[in-house]
């Protein structure tokens, strides 16, 4: 067994070499013999042990062992070798590291935990070019659980992947250029975590300002479109933060409104050429059907490529009784949203898609402990007095997580509308766990992009 | 006794229907011509009527909505 060394910088190395073999290597027999032949050494194939599992005694007992199935070779310390390795990175496009020493994740450190996550990813991009299966485009971030490397952000950011979990991947987009309308209680335009932001408005509640003395249109926003860095010492909460905003007040400062504002708010949205329109507001159903002024308008909406997103609402009081998804989200052309929480349960208050010809929960986002910017004054529902910022819990906040987020595929991949409708079912996080009538297609999930593999330097 | 209703049209008969509402004396309170709804106030009987006229679609009651 090699002996334990540290570096300067407290980095355990066991004493070996891992040897990245060049990608158009073949593997098999070749490669081996061409290690062999470059390196002077006498090494082993990982195939000549049964189902290729060997111990540290094995590979003690020769100069090392290629692993044949992602052509990284495990070299025992040897002077013959390490003369050699100028000429295996130089001349052969190998890649030579210091084995280092691996702990649990359990046992380290965030910090710590952060580093071996990101060595862990380095790796397995390294393999995946070998085998010819690295994707750059456009993609959705593997799940690696919400808290691995995201920092500084809300557990629905997180769980959304607008923070990406891993090191590896990254989020590059804001929703920059893209129009989003919020129709709510308005918004606070005094709220510091917006200065300087453009932001166009409209009130639709007669003797009402844009102005929001509620608090709930200031959180919706906030969650949608809030800045990526708020200042002051808070984590991040919004996802669009590039976005261009659009504030319809249509619902009064007691956090009510009519059929007629509502619609009004929309046709303005539409007129302004939002792409997508966010309604964290509903009605509770008395009858069979929905309504087809709300559907013929949406269906419009979406042919000409804005999408309508609205809360699922909260009638529901789990396990015992769940109520149908409110309206106007019962609509089949209007997206809607059910609540989660952070251990990804159904939210107690969620409406459930209980008919199969309408009124179903399409897509679910974080709804329970957002956090978010809220109104100065605003309703004691949304916090205690003076507070700019506070959680809430609703299919409201649910419904802005998807907004936001639709922003940000419109962004990366130009769908509006019905396609991009499409685009944010086919790449929801299933939620197995939970029958689709109370999670539809599941946590809906951030655009993200895997970085392109950076390779290390040889250590020496 | 008068309620507010919205009646939806069909995009090509959106200004007959605005015209015809007119003539009935019904008072209109908001046209919506992106979405192609009208908002009136007028009793139930009036606006059921309505939905017999050439490129009405719908026509319903408002209601009350809140934040969710």
């Amino acid at each position: 067994m090699s002996k334990v060394k540290k570096d300067e910088n407290q980095v355990e190395y066991t004493g070996r070499y891992l040897v990245l073999m060049p990608e158009n290597t073949d593997t098999g027999v070749s490669a081996l013999g061409t290690l062999n032949s470059i390196s002077g050494l006498n090494l082993k194939s990982s195939t000549e042990f049964e189902n290729e599992v060997f111990t540290t005694k094995d590979l003690d007992s020769c100069d090392g062992i290629l692993l044949e199935n992602i052509g990284v070779a495990i070299v025992n310390k040897n002077p013959n070798f390490e003369v050699g390795i100028g000429t295996m990175t130089e001349d052969h496009n190998m890649i030579v590291e210091k084995e280092r020493v691996v702990y649990a994740i359990d046992k380290l450190n965030p910090e710590a935990k952060n580093y071996m996550h990101g060595y862990r990813d380095a790796v397995n991009v390294l393999s995946e070019m070998l085998l010819g299966d690295a994707e750059t485009d456009t993609i959705m971030a593997e799940d690696e659980g919400i808290n691995a490397a995201a920092v500084g952000a809300t557990w629905g950011l997180k769980a959304t992947k607008v923070v990406p979990s891993s090191l590896l991947f990254s989020n590059p987009y804001s929703g920059v250029n893209v129009k989003v309308a919020i129709l709510d209680t308005g918004f606070d335009f005094n709220h510091p975590d917006f200065v300087g932001r453009p932001i166009v408005q409209r009130s639709f509640i007669p003797g009402e300002a844009t102005q929001d003395l509620h608090g709930h249109g200031t959180h919706c926003t906030g969650t949608a479109c809030g800045p990526i860095n708020p200042p002051g010492n808070f984590e991040r909460y919004g996802i669009a933060h590039k976005a261009n905003i659009y504030i319809g007040k249509v619902l009064s400062n007691a956090g009510s409104g009519t059929d007629g504002q509502i619609l009004a708010g929309i046709n303005w949205a539409q007129g302004q050429g939002c792409k997508v329109i966010s309604m964290s507001l509903g009605g509770r159903v008395t009858g069979a059907g929905f309504s087809a002024i709300y559907e013929n308008t949406a269906l419009n909406l979406l042919n000409r490529g804005t999408l309508i997103v609205a809360a699922a609402g909260n009638d529901s009081n789990r396990p015992g009784q769940i109520n149908p998804v409110s309206h106007p989200a019962n609509c089949p052309s209007i997206m809607a949203v059910g609540a989660v929480d952070a251990q990804m349960n159904v939210a107690r208050f969620s409406n459930g898609g209980l008919f199969l010809a309408y009124g179903a929960v399409d897509i679910v986002g974080p709804g329970v402990g957002v956090f978010s910017s809220v109104s100065t004054p605003h309703s004691p529902n949304m916090g205690p007095v003076g507070i700019q910022r506070g959680n809430a819990n609703g299919t409201s906040m649910a419904a802005p997580h998807v907004a936001g987020i639709a922003a940000l595929w419109i962004e990366a991949s130009s769908l509006t509308g019905r396609a991009l409708w499409s685009k944010l079912l086919s790449t929801a996080k299933p939620l197995p766990q939970h029958p689709t009538r109370d999670v539809g297609a599941g946590l809906v999930q951030a655009p993200n992009k895997r970085r392109l593999p950076v390779r290390w330097p040889a250590p020496f | 006794m008068k309620s507010k209703w919205l009646i939806l049209t069909t995009p090509e008969d959106f200004s007959n229907v605005s015209a015809m509402v007119s003539k009935r004396k019904i008072e209109i309170l908001n046209h919506l011509e992106n979405i192609f709804v009208i908002e009136i106030n007028t009793t139930k009987k009036k606006a059921e009527n309505l939905k017999n006229v050439q490129g009405v679609l719908s026509v319903e009651e408002e209601g009350y909505l809140s934040i969710q």
